[in-house]
């Protein structure tokens, strides 16, 4: 009969408590527990919740950089009267806590860079009113006012950070000819916004995420007024001087609407945020489908510039289910398991 | 045999979810604190540790057909341009 040994070359230790750092597939019986244990059980990517927004918003900016450092800014309440708030949260991988206000309360803007160095720009203070090209900036305590951008426009896709951000595309209603979206890309260095190279095609809600000169977008399109809509199931990478067509990234019929909710690098991304729940992983050459997120979210948060393998994701359509809510992403790896006979 | 267990519940925020709960049972939210969970042990057990109510399938998505109801209506009190930025809630129908 062959025997364990003969199979891995060692015996079952008898342990009183679980080993630390096990490797993938060493077994041992744990004494303490009564159990025999294996480790490198593989375990799936998953979504958890995350502690819950003092505000529960939509449609609001949102900047960070890890599931424990993150920003919401902005955004309004249920529709159709739902108030528009100045109020902004910062997260500590834990709880919500009160940030500094902004100056004006904004709906549908977009927003950038870290906890302690954030950009809000554009979106609109009023639905009755057009939408704004106004810039702010936060430093860790307060907004202040910087330049304005060079569109004015809501949902635009942004990424990178304070000193070297990127926003394109967006929604100008009511606007002239090509229609209400924009094909519009602008660079923000700190102090000033600068056209650079237009996008291929007019988009609006696409998710984005990357730095500034090597940033990945793709999904969204919710609009139907699109020129171009049969090429807008195509993704784009930008270097800091071209645009680059990819993959499709709207694997689902979700679509991937969150403008603010692009998640990791240019080769590595999440992208979610759609009416639905699945999720889109970018490797670097092809999107997949990801773990499920636990309930549907539109226009939704992220912390943009958090690792995709370590996503943070908060606020969002509909208010109030999910609006004040925070989901927390691990990916996949290997977990300590019984081993059982039945 | 039934294949899940529905039943209302308040997101209370940090590790009301945990990754473990992911692991072990289906879960899914739904307007209304409704949550449609795999039928398991662990599944029952983690309803009742959240307080929890547990309602009748019909139950279930008579909460959920008012929230998105609701959400419908004042969907289409909206403005013509804002009903451009955002898709009118629709029906959900729970597995």
């Amino acid at each position: 009969m062959t025997t364990y040994p003969q199979i891995k070359g060692l015996r079952v230790k008898y342990l009183s408590a679980d080993p630390s750092g096990a490797e993938d597939g060493q077994v041992w019986y744990n004494s303490g527990t009564g159990n025999l244990r294996i480790d490198g059980i593989a375990l799936a990517g998953s979504w958890s919740s995350g502690g819950n927004l003092g505000t529960a918003r939509q449609r609001s900016g949102s900047a960070g950089t890890s599931q424990t450092s993150a920003m919401s800014f902005g955004g309004a309440a249920a529709p159709p009267n739902g108030a528009i708030t100045t109020n902004s949260e910062t997260y500590n991988g834990t709880s919500w806590s009160e940030g500094g206000n902004l100056p004006v309360g904004k709906v549908n803007l977009s927003g950038f860079g870290t906890e302690s160095a954030a950009v809000a720009m554009n979106g609109r203070d009023n639905p009755n009113n057009p939408f704004l090209k106004t810039t702010e900036e936060y430093n860790g305590t307060s907004w202040t006012g910087g330049n304005a951008s060079n569109t004015t426009s809501g949902i635009r896709s942004t990424s990178g950070t304070l000193t070297a951000g990127l926003a394109t595309g967006g929604f100008t209603p009511p606007s002239a000819a090509p229609a209400e979206h924009v094909n519009n890309a602008e660079e923000y260095n700190g102090t000033n916004w600068s056209n650079v190279t237009a996008m291929p095609q007019y988009q609006a809600y696409n998710c984005q995420c990357g730095t500034q000169t090597a940033t990945l977008n793709g999904g969204g399109n919710k609009g139907t007024s699109a020129p171009n809509v049969a090429t807008n199931n195509i993704s784009l990478d930008y270097d800091g001087t071209n645009w680059t067509a990819g993959p499709n990234a709207n694997i689902a019929s979700d679509k991937y609407t969150a403008y603010n909710g692009g998640t990791g690098t240019q080769t590595s991304a999440l992208f979610l945020g759609g009416d639905g729940v699945t999720t889109a992983r970018f490797d670097g050459t092809s999107f997949s489908l990801d773990a499920s997120i636990p309930a549907a979210r539109g226009e939704t948060n992220s912390a943009g510039s958090a690792a995709s393998t370590s996503a943070l994701v908060y606020a969002g359509y509909p208010v109030p289910s999910v609006g004040n809510s925070t989901i927390e992403y691990t990916a996949p790896g290997t977990q300590i398991k019984n081993l059982s006979t039945s | 045999m039934a294949l899940f267990i529905y039943g209302t519940a308040t997101n209370t925020g940090k590790d009301f979810f945990t990754h473990q709960n992911r692991q072990d049972f289906f879960l899914q939210g739904q307007p209304a604190d409704v949550w449609v969970i795999g039928y398991n042990e662990k599944g029952a057990r983690w309803l009742a540790e959240k307080n929890g109510v547990e309602k009748t399938k019909t139950e279930a998505q008579a909460l959920v057909d008012t929230e998105v109801t609701a959400s419908q209506d004042a969907w289409d009190l909206l403005s013509d341009e804002e009903k451009r930025l955002s898709s009118r809630p629709t029906q959900i129908t729970l597995p």
